[in-house]
Parts: structure tokens; sequence; C-alpha cells
């Protein structure tokens, strides 16, 4: 899942990086986990409070803070922007509406159906040159990461025999992640 | 240790001008300081009041024609009169100032203890970085990154040294805890191997003595200095899902970034290895990770020097702009729960 942009579609986000991810301090996913028991074994990730907040607002399809501080909220119905508001606060606490407020984007998938297609997707992994797999709720999408175009054709082949939507996925280049030790000497 | 010795030097310096702007230099002394070639041999006979406890520096101070001693008490200058005294000097020859202590700066590099978080640590012959102090089953240790074992997902009693020479004085731990890497797992891809996090647990031993809840903290962020100047207070645990995220580790010291991605399944360049819900982080303008970093704390600023633990650095891309790091849930799910404060 991606919490902020740092990409094109929507394209608003490749310019809204640093505001969102400032103002998304207030979107409080995270001071909620903090509030969590020690237990770690037992967090829930973003993704399965994403999943929480669709039981309570069906159609809900992920959500993104925009560059004027304002909330968006994927839904495939508009109308149910305030039980997405009401579910929102239920999961991740008091305040997580930015004061800027929210609003409806219509989206086309839900977060259910981008889950069920990301652990799908995650079978990519397996090909050369693929660096990750994620539920982008940011972009409405699965976004896969390859380290040059020539990974994408194989990428697509296998997403399409895995029966995902090839308009849900967003493939894009990215740079590989190395482990970092370093020789002592 | 050059490095160190030159910071030394200019803190000496800058305490010497200090002093010099505190006294306020009249026009008389300046006069009267003019030829006087014996301050410099006068200054060396005095050495000895380094004996006493408490002396800071002396000064051969060519604009007020007076050696002067810095000292940590204005109460001391009595005693050091009177040895000055003893050595040639006379009343005239000597001022005496009150100064603050001058420290050694120390780095992520160097010795610490007890062991703190994102300082170096050695193992093989490679360095990483210790990523925070933990108890584990009653047992007081530290995590660091999986890979930062001689043999990743394997319990090979790999032994760490703090900060470099693998010497009993400098053992800090042993490897207790590295889970292996597993094929066919749920959400692993096939043909690789996953695990949910790049850690491991190290019990303590030898020298290592073990500070819960803290790490080293530099000056600012995104400087790339390595003197520490402090800590952070881990006062939580938890997960970032937005926003700024820090980390301290001894090649790039304190970075911060971004958080681009969540629970994000992200292969190993290089080989077969999937880690499995990953955090992202970001920041274009600065090189926030490079090799060495690995095992580094990975935290969440709430006010102050108080900060959430979020997980450990694993991994980065080549241009250091980009971090990859394992979610405390991901940690806790493979080593069993830790007691990091």
């Amino acid at each position: 899942m991606k919490p902020s942009g740092r990409i094109a579609a929507p394209p608003l986000f490749a310019t809204c990086l640093v505001l969102a991810t400032a103002a998304a301090v207030l979107l409080d996913g995270e001071h909620l986990a903090a509030r969590q028991p020690q237990n770690a074994t037992k967090m829930e990730t973003h993704d399965d409070l994403l999943l929480r907040v669709e039981r309570a607002a069906p159609g809900f399809g992920g959500m993104y803070v925009e560059k004027d501080g304002r909330l968006a909220v994927y839904l495939k119905d508009r109308a149910q922007l305030p039980a997405a508001r009401a579910a929102i606060e239920t999961v991740f606490g008091p305040g997580s509406i930015p004061a800027a407020g929210a609003h409806a984007v219509t989206g086309q998938y839900t977060m259910s159906e981008l889950a069920a297609w990301t652990r799908r997707a995650g079978r990519v992994l397996s090909l050369p040159g693929v660096v990750f797999v994620d539920l982008d709720e940011a972009r409405n999408r699965v976004a896969v990461g390859v380290e040059d175009d020539s990974r994408r054709q194989p990428v697509q082949r296998m997403l399409a025999s895995l029966d995902i939507p090839r308009a849900a996925v967003v493939v894009e280049t990215t740079d590989p992640i190395e482990p970092v030790k370093r020789h002592a000497r | 240790m050059f490095r160190t010795l030159r910071k030394l030097r200019l803190g000496l310096l800058a305490v010497a001008a200090l002093a010099f702007a505190a006294g306020g230099p009249s026009g008389d002394r300046v006069v009267s300081a003019q030829g006087r070639p014996d301050l410099e041999a006068l200054n060396q006979r005095l050495l000895p009041v380094f004996e006493l406890a408490g002396v800071v520096f002396t000064d051969a101070d060519e604009t007020r024609g007076r050696v002067v001693v810095g000292v940590l008490d204005r109460d001391m200058q009595g005693l050091v009169r009177a040895t000055a005294a003893r050595l040639g000097a006379s009343a005239q020859d000597i001022e005496i100032i009150e100064t603050e202590p001058i420290f050694q700066v120390a780095t992520l590099r160097d010795s610490i203890r007890p062991v703190q978080a994102g300082y170096q640590i050695r193992f093989s012959q490679y360095v990483c970085s210790l990523g925070f102090n933990a108890i584990r089953n009653g047992v007081l240790g530290f995590v660091t990154a999986s890979h930062c074992s001689t043999n990743q997902g394997s319990i090979d009693g790999t032994e760490y040294y703090q900060p470099l020479n693998q010497v009993e004085g400098e053992l800090i731990g042993t490897e207790t805890v590295d889970p292996p890497y597993v094929r066919n797992g749920k959400g692993c891809p096939k043909g690789r191997v996953c695990r949910s996090s790049d850690s491991n647990f190290v019990a303590g031993a030898g020298s290592g003595t073990f500070a819960l809840g803290t790490i080293a903290r530099t000056a600012a962020p995104n400087t790339g200095s390595l003197d520490v100047v402090g800590t952070f207070t881990i006062t939580g645990e938890g997960a970032a899902t937005s926003g700024p995220v820090n980390k301290v580790g001894r090649t790039t010291g304190w970075g911060q970034g971004n958080v681009t991605r969540t629970c994000t399944n992200t292969g190993v360049s290089g080989s077969n290895i999937v880690l499995l819900c990953q955090t992202w982080v970001e920041n274009r303008n600065a090189v926030i990770v490079q090799g060495g970093d690995s095992g580094a704390p990975v935290f969440r600023i709430d006010g102050g020097t108080n900060v959430t633990l979020l997980g450990n650095l694993w991994g980065g891309n080549s241009s250091g702009t980009q971090f990859v790091y394992s979610p405390l849930s991901g940690i806790e799910g493979e080593l069993g729960a830790l007691q990091t404060q």
C-alpha cells in the first residue's frame, strides 16, 4: 500500500508528496498503531485497517491526502462518504480526518478486491527483476515495481494468467533494493 | 582518531577564543603583551598544573601577555596559583578563568558502553549497525539484520564486536535467533524464500552491557554527521503508515525520510529472497542510507527526543535516497516478543 504520492497517477500525487506526507501525519494510522499493545505479533497492518474501513463502508477503495490537506477517499459510490468518514474515525481514531476535511473520489476497485489481487500478484516476484508488489491504496491500484522496462512484458503476461484485470495494476520502474552491510576494511 | 583530535584541538581553540572574548582585553594589556618572548616557555613550564584535577587548558595568550589557565571551578584558583608559583610563575604571569570541560567527540563508529542502538557493530569481515537492545525470553541482547550474520537465516553462533576489533574486550554478543527463510510459505512466490523481517537476535556476552530504550543521536537529520551528541529515548513501539520516519546508522548517521510504501512485498536484489510486508522510506534530497547502515533502528519522533520504535533497516537503493525496513510486527512475529524499553 502506498499512503503518499510518489507516483504519476493521479497526476496530483506527483506534486503533492511533501505536503501529502506532512499532512498525512494527521491521518493518524501510525498513532493508532502506536497505541496498540506491545505484543507486536498481533499488530494489524495498514492494509488490515483499511479492510476494516471497507467492512463498515462498502465500496471503499483506499485514501490519500491531497495537496490542499484534504483526505481523498476512494468510493465506488461517492454518496457513501459520511459512512466512510465515520468508519475511518472508528478504525484510525478520533482526529484522523484532517482539519481540512475529506472528499470522495470515484474509485474503480474496493480494498478487498485490491487485497485479493495483490496477494495473487505476489507471484510475479518469482520473475527476475521484479522489485516489489504493493496494494497502493493511494492510487486505488495494485502496484508492481520492476528494475527496467524490459521486465514489464513478462510481468504483464503473468498478471494476465493470474486473472487480474490489467487496468487494476500499475507497473512502474524502480531502483533495485540491496542489503546494506559493508566490508569492515 | 585524527578527526577526533582535530575536533578536540578546535574545541580548545574555541574555548581559548571565548575566554579571550569574556575577559575583554584592555588596551593596556595589549600594549603590555607585546614583546614577551618568554610567554611560550612559561606556558611549557606550567604544564604540571594539569596534574591538578579540574584544569582544562593552558594558553600562552599573546594579547594578554599572560598564560591563561582554564579551570572547571574558580575555587581552584588558590591551588593553581600556588602550583604556578612553585613552577616559577609570578601572580601577574597567569590569569585564571572558569570554563566548561572539553569532551572528546564520540562518533557512531566509536566504542560505547552500555551498548546503544545505532552504533557500529562488527561480525566476521563486515560492519553493520546495532538495531535496538531488547530482552527476549529473559535474555538481554540486541536485534540487528539477519543478513548481518555469517549465515543468513540460520543460528550459526556469529559473534559480534563493538565497535570493530575482533578481540575479547570488544565482544558484545552471539547470535541465538535467526529463523530460516522458507519456501512455499503463505504469500511466498514460487522459487523464492521468504521471511517477514530481515532481523536476528543476539544474546549479550563478553563486554556487552546494554542500555534498553536508547538510540544514539547526532545533532540533526540528513547532515551525514556521525558525531553523537545525545540519545533518543524509546517510549513506545508502533507502526508507521505515513509521514516522516528516522534511522540512525553507522555510515550515514541520522537519516530522515517519508514513508512511501507500507506492507510491500520486496524482492532483495541479487538473491532469491522476498521480504514480505516491508516499509519503504524515501528522501529525494539526501543520502539516508549506505552500506553499513543495515540493522539500524527506525523510529518516529513523538516530541523532543522521545521516539516510537518502528523496526530495523536492512536495504536501500544504490543512490541512497530510499531505504527499506522491517516493521516490528514482522520482527516480533519471527523472533518472538521483545521488550525494548
